[in-house]
């Protein structure tokens, strides 16, 4: 595992991602036999908590002012009951391609265009 | 899973990570409301998606590059091309106390952002943004080793 993964592994861990009870497991293993991954493990959570406290919120007056015009503007246009063609085929697509990304869809769908 | 309930969740991201890169007030604003309003029209399909939250930015990323390349400013076709070098960067004080984002470029500011503080794997970022998911790992390991040298004096990182 390049240090990169390592790195999204543990920030995983500490964003409550991981959910897995072998897999903390095999997470608190090598936190224990890797002096190299705690070090990881300490940069990581030094700098997601620098961010964490320096996060920017959206005014609550704003909040609730916005959505009442999105709710407007959505009033006006209802919300499409039925899929639209593509979202048909991304369904589809899921079923035969299970696990890939939409954006990888629309790239298996741009070489077949050209 | 109804509209408002989704709103609840996810405007302050959806917020935040505009924020990243537009400074026009007006213009985060409009931006946010297509925003959501397109996720309200695509409701019935947020049942079936994975990563909700990965979604929702991608909408707004979309929206915010559809309206800057309409526009022609603050962002180039390519969303990596010139972010470095761009000097139309908003003022991040109020954004950022500490200034720690607006030490970096705007795409790397997004993708710190994303990862540290929404929670989403480069994986997911590769979709958000559209780019390869090389160029996000190889962004996020220079932005950190950038915000390292600046921390360092401050934490021990």
């Amino acid at each position: 595992m390049c240090e990169e993964d390592q790195r999204e592994w543990i920030r995983a861990y500490l964003q409550g991602r991981i959910k897995d009870a072998e897999e903390k497991l095999r997470f608190f293993d090598r936190l224990l036999a890797d002096p190299r991954f705690r070090q990881l493990l300490a940069e990581e959570k030094a700098l997601m908590d620098r961010l964490y406290a320096e996060k920017i919120v959206l005014m609550p007056r704003d909040k609730e002012k916005w959505l009442r015009q999105i709710q407007e503007k959505a009033g006006r246009v209802p919300a499409e009951e039925e899929p639209t063609p593509l979202q048909w085929l991304f369904r589809v697509m899921d079923l035969a391609m299970p696990g890939q990304s939409v954006s990888d869809y629309r790239k298996a769908l741009r070489r077949l265009m050209l | 899973m109804n509209f408002t309930h989704v709103y609840e969740t996810y405007a302050n991201s959806v917020y935040a990570f505009l924020k990243l890169r537009l400074r026009d007030p007006f213009l985060i604003e409009d931006i946010f409301q297509e925003t959501f309003l397109a996720v309200y029209r695509q409701m019935a399909e947020l049942d079936d998606i994975r990563h909700p939250k990965a979604w929702i930015l991608t909408i707004a990323h979309r929206k915010m590059v559809d309206h800057l390349r309409k526009t022609s400013r603050e962002i180039s076709d390519d969303p990596l091309a010139g972010a470095a070098e761009r000097s139309e960067d908003p003022d991040y004080s109020d954004l950022f106390a500490g200034e720690m984002l607006g030490l970096l470029d705007p795409v790397s500011r997004m993708i710190v952002y994303g990862i540290y503080i929404e929670g989403l794997t480069c994986k997911e970022m590769t979709d958000v943004l559209g780019i390869p998911e090389g160029t996000v790992k190889s962004r996020c390991y220079h932005a950190r080793a950038k915000l390292k040298e600046r921390l360092g004096r401050e934490w021990r990182v």
